[in-house]
């Protein structure tokens, strides 16, 4: 099963283009588009997701094309987005049976016995019978990659799945959804780094609606090794840093502010090397002052 | 703060397109309700914007005005939680109270700037076309801004608050959209209630815009109050200002009070339990081993949708807010069925028939509807209002699996409404022991396409429509809305004339017959019925088709999406159901228009100007009249055929010969050949687009010379008609006239009668709907009839095997051949050609009454009364005997009729009754015991008089045709029930003049010269003659009255012989009262400010006042200098003792010795004079 997505692209009534020239193929397993808020990553997952027109391009989920039959690839799809709203005076049970429904699943028996299994998976068997409404936002993505899963879809869509959840619930989370990458296309966007370490062996990366970057986490940082280069500098001397260099980022550490710079060679003597991060592969590549080609892998073919 | 709010309100509104497209629609508001105002009063002589106008419309405010109030003010607190910005605006402001109360002014602000469209609109009206500019004045500046705020203002405030206060309680927009709802209904209640509700003074404080009491100051104001006055404050009215300024005050209060950041934005206490965390692990495995057999077939589609339905069915009904409109609902109905129903239904009250029940639903559609359209718009967008779409429209189920959902679940709710009316009525009816419950009438009421359920779903499928094309909600909302009040209105106000343009309307909605039922209407149903329907389905497809699923998209890319859903099977069936419905309009077309010959009011009255500008040279052409007639009738009910032969002998009663005889016809009537036995009838013009036809004859007609003529004709409805039911010839209870005959001459009857529709076509405005007594023309004419003065006849008529017909004269015989009835009914005496031949499937109740055998023709349902009218009958007969001497006939029919037209009609033997006044009163009231006596004996005495006289078609003619049986009918109540209870009668005469002197169409003419205004005959002429007889001494006047109707044997004699005849009787002293009542328009305010009593010495301190009103109610005061009686009462309120005083012009004390101590004093307690407000003259003595 391959989703394939060729020459994407979207521009809003407002005039912002939000995706330009697309093109992406991927693969069974845990895929992680990251990007920074308003990058074109929920542009994105939302068209996959059959929500949303493209001006131009194609999709394809194996032979289906979206566009022209959204209703086939609705089947095959299952969809977490990163906001959703719920049916006041409804329990999480009666509307995960609610879903299952629209999935196709008719025979009551079944929805019942599926809907009991996701319950417990989730953990939220216990409180089924509450009202969604009074759901914490852990409890409520829980109940999101719940009715996301129903019916075992081959295509997975989740759209910042871990913004808002503490640490521990975090971590659960990934638990699920590294579970998921097993048995089919998993597409994680977010702008949270740590999502993508902890879960992806694919990743894109998304700015101002076009693919930055195309390969595995490791090569992204592999080709910004030996190019980052850190020094602690005092607050009133950023500015002038950022005119002399690349500053890839900056940072408080312990109450003092440490600039990482990008330079093939080392800038000055007051420089050190710094063992790069995704994090920093990933400033890298959205900084505007870097050419995106220089990264291994680049934009997809 | 508050200003920076204030401010911030006006920006965010008035950045919005859609306050302006609201002040948009109020301003054409003002427009369209001004023509309405304008048609209330049908008096040409009221300026198209009139300060009556003005005050109408301020009252009234409109329904879009109210639901665009309740929009702008729920939008000012609930956007906030709605757009889920409370947290963070709430924690920058410092003051929870002034925020609130910046709000609240912001709100009523943009809405006073929003509303002043509406006075705008009626400004603009003279610049629309609307009238020609001779019907307008002067713009009324001062009276608009008085009324702006004495009347839109408070309403405003009333409206701003209460939706803020739905807000603040209820935390949701749609608890203020319902709550103006609730308002509505009770202003339309108390609208409804206003003519005859038996607590006039609750039901006035019960309306929330004071509509009703400004309606009832006006209706009493002359034309020239009309166009001129400032609308007098009364102490009702203000105290209906006081009441719900207080409650708004209140609700502001409680708001004010309720309202701070954490009780607002905080979820309601069950929503508050946040839940423990379970901290487990999470996983995905044991799930995806359940084995699962998902299925996309239709079958499986449709199983959905039930489902679904059934899910949204639990979730609405579970709702606090739906649970309270439906107790609200259910105990309106009851309110309605218990207390108000016959107060708007007709006169009396009523036994809890079905009908009545049923008839509920139609003054309270119009919000139930609006409702309806509420409820489906907020159930369609459920998921883009939840956000829960962003999950179901990425599932595989196609959108309209949810569509059909969710109008299932409406069909469900709309159906319990239906089913609370029936609850509501069926309560009413067992509570009341009545058990004669018509199952079938409520079905088809309640249930079906006459403002039943299926009307609602219809409705549903528009609401779907309307939101689907226009992607959201609250556009959904006031567009279905607007539309929907916009039909509402327009066939109200006749800018839509045809029902086949306005859906989801069907004919006969408020004409239910207890003996037709919906007559030729049920005809018509099935197509209207089938046309909306179709179109509804029509309107389901569309939804889908052009339901957004997604995120939002332009109108270009929506288009897009469109095509691509034009499949096969799409584009199929909205080609096969709009030609459908393509073909039920045809139907609808055929049947109405061309078969059934519906025309507009502007047609109409074209035709009629045509009709009078060609033919009125002809006027006083001398015609033959008839002096006897031999009719053969068929009448098949069934089919709506009447077939005739008709033998009839004509002669020439004028003073010169006739060589044309003109021929006049009704629509419908084909007259298959006029032949006459010794003449060559050559027809020397045929004009059948005006249904006249001149003939030549071979020989004149010469004075006093007879000719028989033959004709053949034929009367037949074909298809349906829209709004007249046709009840001349109907299923069951046929009222066929005399106008199934040709008509020789120019028919004046056909002419418009109102000066306003005179003027739109051009035609000379009219000074009276009769001829001056002066035109010798008219004055040898019967009143009742110009065909013939007086006649014989002898008529044979037959039926269908399950009906009777009532006829005039004495029914000679009755048998049956070939399953029809044969009646024939010969004149025994001479009598004039104004009888109606009525039949219908009868009972009969059989009885003597001294020598006249009575017969009471009754629906046999209708079995409930039949006792009362009997001894009603009996009683009336009696007594009339007494006064006038013995029933000129020997057998009476009292008959029950259809309500068509007119509801009392009595000629030659027989006297009939529409079935709304009496037949189903509830008679354990006594004043609706009274009723039936009232009508019974004033009706009977019209068979008396017209027997003995002669009347001329003049002005006037109605003193003899209604004043003399009015009095007589005041004059048997105070005989029989006592004058106290007569007293009521007499009032409710004056009320009626006064009403009816509001609706005037032209002027009103003096009684001498009473021009078919009943108004003016049956209430003034009744009161004039009542009053007359008490001043000379009933007995006195009663012999006199006898002797003068006796007289009147030879000739066509007028109201100057009667009033001549009048004076002679009176004594000088009483002619100067004999003239204000027929010769002038005399009203007085006469009141009792003051009674006491001290040493045996009454003192009183009365005002007086006596005016004169020109004919369009210019006033000029007049000094008053004559008697006045005054009565005492006692304890019990019976009059012990009565006393004369001269008083004068102003207010003065008099004073009168008394050996006794009476509990009460009254003016004026024989009516003798026309005093406006009769209560002020009663008050308790203080000692």
């Amino acid at each position: 099963m391959e989703l394939t997505i060729n020459n994407l692209s979207k521009t809003y009534p407002n005039g912002v283009q939000a995706l330009k020239n697309v093109n992406l193929t991927i693969g069974k397993g845990m895929f992680g588009l990251l990007g920074q808020n308003g990058s074109g990553k929920s542009t994105l997952m939302r068209t996959i997701a059959t929500l949303q027109d493209a001006d131009e391009g194609e999709i394809f989920l194996e032979k289906i094309d979206v566009f022209k039959k959204p209703e086939q690839a609705r089947k095959a799809l299952g969809y977490l987005p990163q906001e959703f709203g719920v049916y006041d005076n409804v329990s999480a049970e009666e509307m995960l049976d609610y879903v299952a429904d629209i999935k196709g699943i008719v025979k009551k028996k079944e929805r019942k016995e599926l809907v009991e299994a996701l319950l417990h998976n989730v953990n939220l068997y216990e409180v089924r019978k509450n009202k969604l409404e009074t759901y914490s936002g852990g409890m409520k993505q829980r109940f999101g990659i719940a009715q996301a899963i129903i019916g075992n879809p081959e295509l997975i869509i989740v759209d910042e799945p871990t913004a808002g959840l503490d640490p521990a619930e975090r971590k659960r989370f990934y638990n699920i959804l590294s579970e998921l990458g097993e048995d089919a296309i998993v597409i994680l966007s977010t702008h949270i780094v740590e999502d993508i370490t902890t879960l992806c062996n694919d990743m894109a990366v998304i700015g101002s609606g076009e693919v930055l970057f195309r390969g595995a986490p490791t090569q992204l940082i592999e080709s910004i090794k030996g190019k980052i280069w850190e020094k602690e500098i005092n607050r009133n001397e950023l500015p002038e840093y950022e005119k002399r260099f690349v500053v890839n980022s900056s940072r408080i550490k312990q109450g003092k502010m440490s600039v990482d710079v990008y330079s093939d060679d080392l800038p000055d003597s007051s420089f050190k090397a710094k063992e790069p991060d995704m994090e920093d592969a990933y400033f890298a590549v959205i900084h505007p002052g870097i050419d995106s080609l220089t990264f291994a892998g680049g934009k997809d073919a | 703060m508050m200003k920076k709010i204030i401010k911030f309100e006006f920006l965010y509104n008035f950045k919005k397109p859609f306050t302006y497209v609201f002040f948009a629609i109020l301003f054409a508001q003002g427009i369209w309700y001004s023509i309405g105002a304008n048609d209330y009063y049908s008096n040409n002589n009221t300026l198209m914007n009139a300060p009556v106008i003005m005050y109408y419309n301020l009252s009234a405010m409109g329904m879009l005005l109210i639901i665009i109030t309740a929009v702008i003010s729920a939008g000012a607190l609930a956007r906030d939680l709605e757009f889920k910005i409370a947290e963070t605006l709430y924690s920058s402001f410092l003051n929870e109270k002034e925020f609130f109360t910046g709000k609240y002014f912001g709100a009523f602000f943009v809405n006073l700037i929003v509303v002043l469209g509406y006075p705008l609109g009626m400004l603009m009206l003279p610049y629309t076309g609307a009238g020609m500019p001779e019907q307008f004045g002067p713009v009324p500046w001062g009276q608009i801004v008085h009324g702006f705020i004495i009347l839109t203002l408070p309403n405003l405030i009333l409206l701003v608050t209460f939706s803020i206060f739905l807000v603040v309680f209820f935390r949701k927009t749609a608890a203020a959209y319902v709550g103006v709802l609730f308002v509505m209904m009770a202003f339309i209640t108390s609208v409804a209630l206003r003519e005859h509700s038996s607590y006039p003074f609750f039901t006035q404080l019960l309306d929330p815009f004071g509509f009703s009491i400004v309606l009832n100051i006006i209706d009493n104001m002359s034309i020239a109050e009309r166009n001129t006055a400032w609308l007098p404050v009364n102490h009702v009215f203000l105290l209906n200002r006081l009441v719900w300024l207080s409650v708004s005050i209140i609700m502001f209060i409680a708001s004010f009070l309720r309202f701070d950041f954490k009780y607002f934005i905080a979820l309601p206490s069950k929503k508050k339990i946040l839940l423990e965390e379970n901290h487990g692990e999470l996983h995905t495995h044991s799930s995806n081993s359940i084995a699962v057999t998902p299925a996309f077939n239709m079958a499986s589609f449709f199983g959905k949708s039930f489902r679904f339905a059934w899910m949204d069915f639990k979730s609405m009904t579970r709702s606090a807010v739906f649970r309270i409109v439906l107790v609200f609902l259910f105990l309106m109905f009851l309110g309605y069925n218990f207390l108000w129903t016959s107060e708007y239904y007709i006169t009396t009250s009523h036994l809890p028939i079905t009908s009545v029940m049923t008839f509920v639903r139609v003054p309270m559609m119009v919000m139930i509807f609006v409702m309806i359209l509420i409820f489906s718009g907020e159930l369609l967008f459920k998921d883009r209002k939840s956000g829960v779409w962003q999950i179901t429209d990425a599932m595989p189920t196609p959108s309209w699996v949810f569509i059909l959902s969710r109008f299932i679940t409406l069909a469900g709710i709309t159906f319990i409404i239906s089913t609370l009316l029936l609850a509501a009525g069926l309560i009413a009816q067992l509570s009341a022991g009545f058990t004669d419950i018509e199952w079938g009438l409520y079905f088809k009421d309640l249930y079906a396409a006459r403002f039943g359920w299926i009307t609602s779903l219809q409705i549903i499928c528009m609401a779907f429509f309307l939101g689907s094309l226009f992607s959201s909600r609250l556009k959904g909302h006031v567009i279905s809305i607007g539309i929907f009040i916009f039909l509402v209105i327009s066939l109200e106000l006749k800018l839509i004339e045809q029902l086949r343009f306005t859906f989801p309307f069907a004919p006969g909605i408020e004409d239910y017959s207890e003996m037709n039922g919906y007559g030729v209407f049920d005809a018509a149903l099935p197509w209207y019925a089938g046309a909306w329907s179709t179109l509804a389905v029509v309107f389901i497809l569309l939804t889908v088709l052009f339901w957004n699923r997604g995120t939002d998209r332009t109108w270009k890319e929506r288009w897009k999406v469109v095509k691509q859903r034009l499949t096969r099977v799409n584009v199929s069936a909205l080609v096969l159901f709009f030609c459908l419905f393509a073909g039920f309009q045809c139907g609808i077309y055929d049947n109405v228009v061309q078969k059934a010959g519906f025309q507009t009011s502007d047609q109409k009255e074209a035709e009629a100007a045509d009709y009078e500008r060609k033919y009125i040279k002809y006027a006083e052409t001398a015609q033959p009249k008839i002096t006897d007639l031999n009719l053969k009738l068929d009448l098949y009910p069934e089919k709506r055929k009447a077939v005739y032969k008709a033998g009839l002998l004509l002669q020439n009663k004028s003073s010169r010969p006739i060589d044309t005889l003109h021929v006049d016809w009704k629509d419908f009537l084909t007259i298959k050949s006029i032949k006459s036995e010794n003449r060559k009838l050559e027809i020397a013009e045929n004009d059948e687009t005006l249904r006249h036809l001149i003939y030549q004859l071979s020989k004149p007609l010469h004075p006093g010379d007879s000719m028989k003529l033959t004709v053949d004709g034929k009367l037949h409805y074909k298809g349906f008609h829209q709004s007249d039911p046709q009840g001349d010839l109907t299923f069951n209870g046929t009222f066929l006239g005399t106008d199934l005959l040709p008509y020789f001459g120019y028919d004046e009857s056909r002419e418009l009668d109102n000066n306003k529709d005179r003027l739109n076509q051009g035609l000379a405005v009219i000074e009276s709907r009769m001829d001056g007594h002066d035109n010798l023309f008219s004055r040898s004419n019967a009143v009742q009839s110009d065909q013939a003065d007086l006649l014989t006849w002898n008529i044979i008529v037959s039926t269908s095997g399950s009906q009777e017909v009532a006829g005039p004269g004495k029914q000679i015989k009755t048998w049956r051949e070939k399953g029809r009835n044969y009646f024939q009914y010969r004149s025994e005496m001479p009598g004039y050609l104004n009888f109606k031949l009525i039949s219908a499937r009868f009972n009969k109740k059989e009885f003597s009454s001294g020598k006249t055998r009575v017969s009471i023709y009754y629906h046999p349902d209708h079995t409930y009364n039949i006792k009362c009218f009997q001894e009603a009958a009996e009683k009336a007969m009696l007594w009339l005997s007494e006064k006038s001497g013995e029933y000129p006939y020997s057998c009476l029919r009292i008959v029950e009729k259809p309500f068509y037209d007119e509801d009392f009609v009595t000629f030659n033997n027989v006297t009939a009754i529409s079935e709304k006044h009496g037949w189903t009163a509830d008679i354990s009231k006594s004043e609706d015991m009274q009723y039936i006596y009232y009508v019974i004996v004033r009706e009977l005495a019209k068979q008396w008089v017209q027997a003995r006289v002669p009347a001329a078609n003049v002005q006037g003619a109605e003193i003899f045709t209604e004043s003399i049986p009015e009095y007589y009918a005041l004059t048997f109540m105070d005989d029989h029930f006592g004058h106290a209870q007569a007293a009521k009668w007499l009032d409710e005469n004056f009320k009626d003049y006064q009403e009816g002197k509001g609706e005037e169409a032209i002027v009103e003419h003096v009684l001498l010269n009473v021009d078919k205004a009943l108004y003016v005959s049956r209430e003034k002429g009744g009161l004039a003659l009542y009053s007359l007889a008490q001043q000379l001494g009933v007995e006195k006047f009663n012999k006199w009255l006898d002797e003068c109707l006796q007289k009147a044997k030879t000739g066509f004699i007028t109201s100057l012989d009667f009033y001549r005849d009048l004076k002679k009787e009176l004594p000088v002293s009483l002619h100067p009262v004999a003239e204000e009542w027929f010769k002038q328009r005399t009203q007085y305010q006469i009141s009792l400010s003051h009674a006491s009593m001290k040493n045996n010495i009454i003192i009183l301190e009365i005002s007086a006042a006596r005016g004169i009103l020109d004919s369009i109610g210019n006033l000029t005061e007049k000094p008053i200098a004559s008697l006045l009686e005054v009565g005492f009462l006692d304890g019990k309120g019976e009059l012990i003792e009565t006393r004369k005083i001269g008083i004068k012009s102003g207010t003065h004390t008099y004073n009168m010795h008394s050996s006794f101590k009476p509990d009460k004093v009254i003016l004026d307690p024989y009516y003798w004079y026309l005093i406006g407000n009769r209560k002020k003259g009663l008050r308790r003595l203080e000692f």
